[in-house]
C-alpha cells in the first residue's frame, strides 16, 4: 500500500460526512451524560456522588470505546463497521427510554446506599451504548488519515470537531432542551441523530468505496 | 448615557454589597461537598449563609438576644400546618439550616417522633455547633438526598403527620423534589389526617408551573402569602381541606403556645387561601419535565 492513499474516505463530500458525524456523536454523548442526571434523581437524588457516578461512568466507558475502536480500526477498516457503530449505539440507547425505571426499581430495592445505587445504575444504562460511542473517534482518524505525516493534524481536527459537539450539546441540553422537551423526547432526538449519522456514512462513504472497488 | 448609567448602578451595587460585607463578621466557615457554609454575626442575629456575593441569601438566622424569637416570616408560616393537625406524632423536615423548625417542633411536641432530612453534612455540623441544633433519642438528622429517604419509607409503609419541605435555597432548586412523583410519594407517606407544609417561591415563572404541580398532586390547597416576603408556603393534606372557618378554633388554642416564637397564629387563618392566582394552563412539573432552574 503507497504511503500517501493510507485513507478509507477520499472525497470531499466524504470527508466532510466523518467530521459531521464525529461532531453529531460529541454533541450526542454530553446531551445524554446531561440527562442522565435527570434520570438518576428521582431514585438516587442529584448530590455530588451520583454526578460522580454518572460522570465516572461515561470516562470509563469512552476510554474503553477509545482502545477497542482503535483497535478494530487496525484490520479491515472501512465504512460498514463505521455504519454499524451508529446502529448499535441508536440500538443501546433504547433501554434508557424502555427499561430505565424498572432497572432503578430494582436497585433501590437492593442496594441501600445512594453512591453504589447510582453507580451500578449508570454502568447498566450508560456503559454499552456509550464505549460504542466512543469507538467513533478513533475510528474517524483511521478513515481520514491520508498518510502518516498528516495523522496528526486529522486527529487534531477530530478532536476540536467532536468535542466542539460535546460542549454545544452540554449546553443545548441544559439550557433549553430540558424547557422544552420530556427527558425521552431528548433522548429519541439522540437515537434519530445516530440513525442519521448511519445513513450519511452510507450514502457518503459506501457509495465511494463500491466506487473505488470497480 | 445608557451606559454610563448602568456603570453607575453597577458601582452602587458594588459599594452596597461591600458596605454589607464590611458589616458583617464571618465567624465560621465550614467546608462542604456542595458549598461552603458561613456563619456570620450582626446586629445581633447569627445567621447561616450559602453565598455570600449576593448580599443577602441568609439560611436561617437566630436571634442571640432571644433565641426562642423566630427570626423569619416564613419560618414562622411553616407552623401554619398546626392549624389543620394541632397535635402530630410523627414529624418529618426535609432541609435543616439551622434547625430552627424541628427545635421548635421538638418544645412544642416533646412526645413526638422527629426525622430531619439534610443533604449537606457540612449544614448538619453548623447547626450543632452554632444554632444549639441537637438531636435526641426521638428525634434524628439523616444525611440524605431527601427524595431517596422518602421513595424509600413510602416503601417501608412510613406514616407522618406533618411534613415540613423546606429543602430550597434561594438560587439553586433542587428539580426532583418539585415534581408531580415527588409529591405524590410525599403524600403516600402522610397519614390519614396528614399536613405538608412547603416553603417555596411566590415570585418568577415557576409560582405558576410550581402550583399547578401542586393541584395535580394534592388536588385544592391553602397558599400562605405575606406583603413584603418573597416566599410562600402551600398547606396541602391527603384527606380534603377543612374549610377557613373551622380554623380559628384551633388558631385560638395554639396561640399561648406559639407566642414565645412571636409566631401570632391568630393572624393566619385569614391571610389562606384557596382561590387559585396562577397561570393555570402552566405545565405540570413531572420526573420527565422539570426545568425549575430554568424557569426561576
Amino acid at each position: 500500500m503507497a504511503q500517501a492513499d493510507l485513507s478509507i474516505s477520499t472525497t470531499a463530500a466524504s470527508r466532510l460526512a466523518v467530521l459531521c458525524v464525529a461532531f453529531i456523536n460529541g454533541f450526542v454523548i454530553m446531551s445524554i451524560e446531561l440527562l442522565g442526571g435527570r434520570v438518576l434523581a428521582p431514585y438516587f437524588g442529584s448530590s455530588v456522588h451520583v454526578w460522580g457516578s454518572i460522570i465516572a461512568v461515561f470516562m470509563l466507558s469512552l476510554s474503553l470505546g477509545y482502545l477497542w475502536g482503535g483497535r478494530l480500526s487496525l484490520t479491515n477498516p472501512g465504512p460498514n463497521t463505521f455504519i454499524a457503530f451508529f446502529l448499535l449505539a441508536a440500538l443501546l440507547c433504547l433501554p434508557i427510554i424502555f427499561f430505565a425505571d424498572p432497572v432503578m426499581t430494582q436497585i433501590f430495592l437492593n442496594v441501600e446506599d445512594p453512591r453504589y445505587g447510582s453507580l451500578i445504575t449508570a454502568m447498566l444504562l450508560y456503559f454499552a451504548p456509550i464505549c460504542v460511542m466512543g469507538m467513533v473517534s478513533p475510528y474517524s482518524v483511521r478513515l481520514l488519515v491520508l498518510s502518516q505525516s498528516e495523522s496528526g493534524g486529522v486527529a487534531g481536527m477530530l478532536y476540536f470537531v467532536s468535542t466542539l459537539g460535546s460542549a454545544l450539546g452540554t449546553l443545548g441540553t441544559s439550557f433549553y432542551f430540558v424547557m422544552w422537551f420530556e427527558i425521552n423526547q431528548v433522548m429519541w432526538g439522540c437515537v434519530a441523530a445516530l440513525l442519521a449519522c448511519a445513513l450519511m456514512i452510507a450514502l457518503t462513504l459506501g457509495k465511494q468505496q463500491s466506487g473505488v472497488r470497480t | 448615557m445608557m451606559a454610563y448609567t448602568r456603570l453607575s448602578i453597577l458601582f452602587l451595587m458594588l459599594a452596597f454589597s461591600v458596605a454589607v460585607s464590611a458589616q458583617r463578621e464571618v465567624i465560621h466557615e465550614e467546608r462542604s461537598q456542595y458549598r461552603n457554609v458561613l456563619v456570620t454575626e450582626f446586629n445581633g442575629q447569627r445567621c447561616m449563609l450559602f453565598n455570600i456575593h449576593r448580599g443577602d441569601m441568609n439560611q436561617t438566622c437566630i436571634d442571640l438576644r432571644n433565641p426562642q424569637r423566630l427570626v423569619f416570616n416564613y419560618t414562622k408560616m411553616s407552623f401554619a400546618g398546626l392549624l389543620l393537625n394541632p397535635d402530630p406524632d410523627n414529624i418529618l423536615v426535609a432541609g435543616l439550616g439551622g434547625g430552627t423548625i424541628p427545635m421548635v417542633m421538638r418544645e412544642l411536641f416533646p412526645e413526638a417522633t422527629i426525622d430531619v432530612l439534610e443533604v449537606d453534612q457540612a449544614v448538619v455540623n453548623v447547626a450543632k455547633e452554632f444554632f444549639n441544633y441537637e438531636e435526641d433519642q426521638r428525634h434524628q438528622v439523616h444525611v440524605v438526598d431527601a427524595r431517596v429517604f422518602i421513595k424509600r419509607a413510602g416503601l417501608q409503609g412510613r406514616q407522618y403527620d406533618y411534613i415540613v419541605l423546606d429543602a430550597f435555597s434561594g438560587e439553586y432548586i433542587p428539580e426532583h423534589l418539585l415534581t408531580l412523583e415527588f409529591l405524590q410519594e410525599v403524600k403516600t407517606l402522610l397519614s390519614d389526617d396528614g399536613v405538608v407544609v412547603a416553603n417555596t417561591f411566590a415570585s418568577s415563572q415557576l409560582y405558576d408551573y410550581e402550583s399547578v404541580t401542586y393541584q395535580a398532586a394534592f388536588g385544592e390547597f391553602y397558599n400562605f402569602k405575606r406583603a413584603g416576603s418573597g416566599n410562600r408556603i402551600i398547606i396541602a393534606m391527603k384527606s380534603e381541606l377543612p374549610p377557613q372557618g373551622e380554623l380559628r378554633q384551633p388558631a385560638r388554642d395554639l396561640y399561648e403556645r406559639l407566642l414565645p416564637y412571636d409566631i401570632n397564629i391568630l393572624e393566619y387563618p385569614a391571610l389562606l387561601s384557596t382561590r387559585p392566582d396562577w397561570d393555570e394552563s402552566a405545565r405540570v412539573l413531572t420526573d420527565q419535565f422539570s426545568p425549575a432552574n430554568l424557569l426561576n
